[in-house]
């Protein structure tokens, strides 16, 4: 009996295998191709280094530690991962909570709820180019104008100063940033069972205990995904900055995702693999990064129950 | 007495949220109705009448951006033809709806079937590439890119885009990868039990409990890459998509677009489209998820 | 919900299925030549930017005409010569050519921002070197080579190993442009003291005016401020007149500003130390080490080498250059003039806004007197903004660009010292002509695209070219003065300068330039860091931070390390 049943599990796994390999066979042949095989050069630029006249040579870990005292000497770069990190802390405090407490708002049905939903919704919805065009247009003629005749007072454009510009861009990217979220969220939440909802009612918890101990954990992990893929995105947020100023942003204004893909539009060959050691150093930083937090936040975690 | 002051408590987190809700709809819905506003404008009111209304009001942008918003394009033949918008509406939706609906569904079926095999290792690869691709940023990767393309014809065809497309890589992996996971195993079982099949299970069960999470994310896509002007610009040189037009358009050199009321006409002409579609089927696809199936 | 589904999918493939169908349904383009088969096609793509590609037509209608008998495929019957032209603001342009020559199917490139290096190693374009050193007497100029007219530096860079990829195209480069008309009316001009102003509305003849820059009577720059402290006397007289000084751009500030703190820096090293930053190889006399009490600042010499690059950012020049800027910026506290129109700080007034106020201010009550701009800026305004065109509407003929008098700048001299210095501009934009290497192998179409580059580059064709777009080319030729008297008064002055004037071309063929040619070209990295913070746009740093031209300069320091963290591998 016992024999019989281990042979038709060892089957059904096979079973199995062949399965799933028909499911990502495919993807992953795409995968190879499209991303191994035309990037794998590019990535191999780490290690290398590449000069007009003498072509390609092995360059080890020299890159990476240029990049490394590059990182400690130069004010641009430490100015960039600064924004980098900042960037993320205000789209996690300030852009998650808010879409949080609207996709609640939403969920629960109160007034006007549909219209806020398509509202949240409508930077998603307009393309970048638009939106951008609009919001500069905003900054830097009606802003100036409104403060001359609240206060008499004449000031330049919100974006073009260097006091203003970052917490200006910083605004933006929260302010155009919950579509996505809120419609995750609100997705999520709708998935609650009303039979779990009306027992709480039931027991007097109050709107807040309901969000914190029903609302919350039920979501749990549409939460996490977007928290990992804001962490595994720090370090290639460009916070804008291209839309806004094309190439000519203020250096303390800069990301490090802004840097290296400035960098690399205007770079020759030679000049790549130092753009590519960076890129990986990064990498370096952020994968482990990505990976502890998750796990942290998938055990320590409100309990569903 | 505590009953009350919850009450209370509640009130009082409604009122903010909504004054909070309301400040931010507002503040919107402002500078996109000054881009409407614009848009009725000549450049002349533009310059000198920056935030008042249209004086004189006119429909010129329109008219001019429908009969200038044009791409000459060599076709297959080797003819230059002249594409206008309408051409390129039809473009845009072959490039983003086919894009959309190969790289939801990829990333869809790959989080799937990691999550239902985990016990794989393969799987954890599988998982792992996706968050390092999405940190790791290639350097000058596009010639190579460009030139792979061409080498397996893929180059200015849409069903080649399309295979281009066809990647698990990105955030909607992690998506589906969470939603897979909050499935119950509960629901599989009962279905093996009833002798359904692998295939069944996955195309009868499991797909159904995230329709709601699909649709979702294939909205999320066909948006993006709607507004996406550089990958056409590259791989679709000769079916130019309405985002690549209104791309060029707002760069163009000619005098009678460079004003800015002509660039902002020209970008509501392509958000209208996705605009409607997004207000039409927004309850549809983002009510409940009963209607895909089961709910507890 | 599935039939949803299902219908979604059925009807995108019923879309792409209908696609070919579809895109016959676009209209042939209106203007656009059918291709004529008894006739040798070649396809050029050329860059459609501020010089637009009028010429080039008009240059190819030339060319088809005198050759319509010739037959360019032997063995065919083909008979004369069909040029399809693409004109492309994006594709052919700086990376994105980069990225797409590959795939175009233009096989002679008129292009901008094009790193030499970068397409020869990659395999993108095809050697010409029997274009550029095949003799000229075709076109009636026996014994003279295209090689013979490019100018030596560039002949250096272009040279690999006696072949060449490239015929440099056009040369465009920056400074400051001023409305003439306005100097005259309002007698802006200097006395010949130097230090009063001439009779509003007079004449060179009536009133004698100073010397200018050049240090010399009876020449173009007469009665023009000839030291940075003149310049400034000036834009107070222009404050108390009632005008303004300056307009920019606010949209692409970093880019525009830089043209006047940069020219004046290339202007002050003159040509010779200005190269150091290219060739890697000299003397400087002038890098600062610190100040004396007086003001006047302590110097030493360094030999320049690639290993020694970093103390080039030492040069007095550009401390000079960046004061400048600052008392620009600054104005006249005392007086409360400012010396920039407000507009100039939004954020969304373009260079063609910019342009646009430039050319309508004389007839709108306050002037503006100067904008900081390149060669091109007349054409572009003209073409692209059509700012002439509305200027002409509103205000007659005086104000369309045949109509208008505007000059390009020759600039004050730091020190009084300097005056009577040549002048001194740099081509700054890496303009040139190539072959794309999907003509490889084809020998005819090579021998046609090799007569058509040597066609264009006759000198004949290189004053139409003048003629048309109102800037040089970027090779040697003669204007006679009846052609020069076909130019506005504004390309009148560009040709002056591009004749009479020191052009700078900017290039190196050291390794250490070629393989960071991104962050060493145009020795236009001006970064500082202040107190911590990092700048690279002076103008904000001044304005928002207060920050002073001093503190600035001594922030642009780069330490040996630095430097060697960089570049050591090349050198």
């Amino acid at each position: 009996m016992q024999k019989a049943n281990k042979k038709r599990r060892f089957g059904k796994e096979q079973r199995e295998f062949v399965f799933y390999l028909c499911l990502v066979a495919l993807p992953l042949a795409q995968f190879c191709i499209f991303y191994i095989g035309v990037n794998f050069n590019s990535i191999l630029l780490t290690f290398r280094n590449y000069s007009f006249d003498e072509g390609y040579s092995f360059a080890g870990f020299d890159n990476i530690v240029r990049v490394f005292r590059s990182l400690t000497s130069e004010a641009v770069l430490k100015y960039s991962v600064r924004n980098s990190l900042i960037t993320y802390a205000v789209t996690l405090l300030a852009g998650t909570t808010l879409a949080l407490f609207f996709s609640y708002f939403i969920y629960k049905k109160m007034p006007l709820a549909n219209v806020y939903r398509v509202v949240l919704f409508l930077p998603s919805v307009i393309s970048s180019i638009v939106m951008v065009i609009l919001f500069k247009y905003f900054c830097e003629n009606a802003i100036p104008e409104i403060w001359e005749a609240l206060t008499g007072e004449q000031i330049g454009g919100l974006l073009s100063s260097t006091k203003t510009s970052f917490p200006t861009l910083l605004f933006y990217l929260v302010w155009t940033g919950f579509g996505t979220q809120v419609i995750m969220y609100t997705g999520a939440m709708n998935n609650i069972s009303d039979s779990v909802v009306e027992s709480a009612r039931l027991d007097g918890a109050s709107q807040l205990r309901e969000f914190i101990s029903i609302t919350l954990p039920m979501i749990w992990p549409t939460f996490v995904t977007f928290i990992v893929v804001g962490i595994a995105g720090i370090f290639t947020n460009q916070l804008n900055l291209y839309s806004f100023y094309g190439t000519g942003a203020d250096l303390a204004d800069y990301t490090i995702g802004y840097y290296l893909y400035r960098e690399t539009t205007r770079a020759t060959l030679p000049e790549y693999p130092y753009l590519s050691a960076m890129g990986f150093v990064f990498t370096l930083f952020a994968v482990p990064l990505t990976f502890l937090v998750k796990s942290a936040l998938e055990k320590f975690g409100p309990g569903t129950d | 007495m505590a009953s009350k002051l919850k009450k209370g408590e509640g009130r009082c987190l409604k009122i903010a949220l909504s004054v909070v809700l309301a400040v931010y709809a507002f503040s919107l819905f402002i500078p996109i109705l000054w881009g409407v506003l614009t848009s009725f404008k000549s450049q002349e009111d533009f310059r000198l009448n920056l935030f008042g209304l249209p004086n004189p009001f006119t429909l010129e942008n329109y008219l001019r951006a429908f009969e200038l918003l044009y791409r000459d394009v060599e076709n297959a033949g080797g003819v230059v033809v002249r594409v206008y918008f309408p051409l390129m509406f039809l473009y845009s939706f072959l490039y983003a709806g086919g894009c959309a609906l190969m790289s939801t569904t990829t990333a869809c079926v790959v989080a799937y079937a990691t999550v239902k095999f985990e016990k794989f290792k393969l799987s954890k690869v599988i998982y792992t590439i996706v968050v390092v691709t999405m940190i790791l940023p290639v350097i000058g990767n596009l010639p190579s890119e460009i030139h792979m393309s061409r080498l397996l014809g893929f180059y200015n065809t849409f069903p080649g885009i399309w295979i281009m497309k066809m990647t698990f890589l990105g955030m909607y992996f992690l998506v589906f990868h969470a939603t897979f996971r909050g499935v119950a195993k509960d629901y599989y079982e009962a279905a093996y039990l009833d002798g359904a099949s692998e295939w069944m299970v996955m195309v009868k069960i499991a797909f159904p409990l995230v329709t709601y999470t699909y649709l979702t994310v294939l909205l999320l896509n066909f948006i993006t890459f709607w507004n996406d002007y550089q990958v056409p610009l590259i791989y679709l040189p000769s079916y130019p998509t309405a985002a690549y037009g209104v791309f060029l358009f707002s760069r163009s050199n000619d005098t009678r677009l460079s004003s800015v009321p002509a660039r902002i006409t020209g970008c509501i002409y392509m958000l209208l489209p996705v605009l409607i579609l997004f207000i039409a089927f927004h309850k549809h696809l983002m009510g409940n998820l009963s209607m895909g199936g089961i709910k507890e | 919900m599935k039939k949803r589904l299902t219908a979604t999918i059925l009807s995108v493939a019923m879309l792409a299925g209908g696609a070919s169908a579809f895109a016959g349904c676009a209209k042939p383009v209106p203007d656009d030549r059918p291709i004529d088969p008894t006739k040798t096609q070649l396809y050029v793509g050329n860059y459609d930017g501020g010089v637009g590609g009028k010429w080039l037509d008009n240059a190819a209608a030339r060319f088809e005409e005198k050759y319509k008998d010739v037959c360019f495929e032997p063995g065919t019957d083909k008979r004369g010569v069909q040029i399809n032209i693409d004109h492309d603001k994006e594709a052919y342009h700086g990376n994105n050519l980069i990225n797409n020559l590959s795939s175009h199917d233009e096989q002679v490139i008129f292009t901008e921002r094009a790193f030499y290096d970068q397409y020869i190693s990659s395999g993108l374009i095809l050697e010409m070197t029997d274009a550029v050193t095949g003799d000229l007497a075709e076109f009636g100029e026996e014994g003279v080579s295209i090689e013979d007219k490019i100018g030596d530096t560039q002949r250096a860079y272009l040279d690999r190993g006696g072949k060449y990829y490239a015929v440099p195209h056009y040369r465009l480069f920056s400074g400051i442009q001023y409305n003439v008309r306005l100097w005259e009316d309002e007698g802006y001009y200097f006395a010949a003291d130097g230090e009063t102003f001439v009779s509003p509305g007079s004449t060179a003849e009536e009133e004698p005016r100073s010397a200018g820059p050049d240090g010399e009577s009876g020449t173009a720059d007469d009665g023009l401020p000839a030291t940075y402290d003149d310049f400034f006397v000036l834009c107070d007289y222009i404050c108390e007149t009632g005008n303004i000084p300056f307009v920019w751009t606010g949209e692409y500030l970093a880019q525009y500003t830089s043209y006047i703190y940069w020219s004046l820096y290339a202007d002050f090293e003159g040509a010779e130390k200005f190269m150091d930053n290219f060739d890697f190889s000299g003397t400087a006399d002038d890098i600062v080490t610190g100040w004396n009490e007086d003001g006047t600042p302590v110097l030493k010499e360094a030999a320049v080498t690639p290993a020694t690059g970093y103390e080039l950012r030492q040069q007095l020049g550009r401390y000079y250059a960046l004061s400048f800027l600052e008392r620009i910026i600054d104005g006249n506290p005392e007086r409360k003039y400012t010396y920039y129109s407000n507009k100039s700080t939004g954020g969304t007034y373009s260079h063609l806004n910019a342009q646009e106020d430039f050319i309508k201010s004389y007839y709108e009550g306050q002037a503006i007197a100067m904008i900081p701009e390149g060669t091109w800026w007349e054409n572009e305004a003209d073409a692209v903004g059509g700012a002439f065109d509305t200027a002409e509407q509103a205000y007659g003929q005086g104000a369309s660009r045949e109509g208008s008098k505007f000059g390009f700048m020759p600039l004050p001299k730091a020190t009084e010292e300097q005056v009577g210095d040549p002048f001194t501009v740099v081509d700054t934009y890496d303009s040139y002509i190539m072959y794309n290497a999907n003509l490889a192998g084809k020998d005819d179409l090579i021998a046609l695209a090799n007569l058509f580059v040597q066609f264009v580059c006759s000198d004949a064709e290189m004053v139409e070219f003048t003629k048309d777009t109102g800037l040089p080319r970027a090779l040697n030729y003669k204007m006679s003065a009846d052609d020069i008297a076909e130019l506005t008064y504004y390309e009148q002055q560009v040709w002056e300068v591009n004749t009479n004037g020191i052009v700078v071309q900017p290039y190196g063929t050291n390794a250490l330039y070629r393989n960071n040619t991104s962050t060493l070209c145009y020795a236009y990295d001006w970064t500082s860091t202040v107190n911590g913070r990092p700048y690279g746009i002076p103008v904000r740093a001044f304005k928002d931070d207060g920050i002073s031209a001093l503190e600035y300069f001594e922030g642009m320091e780069m330490t040996q390390a630095a430097w060697n963290n960089l570049y050591s591998d090349d050198f």
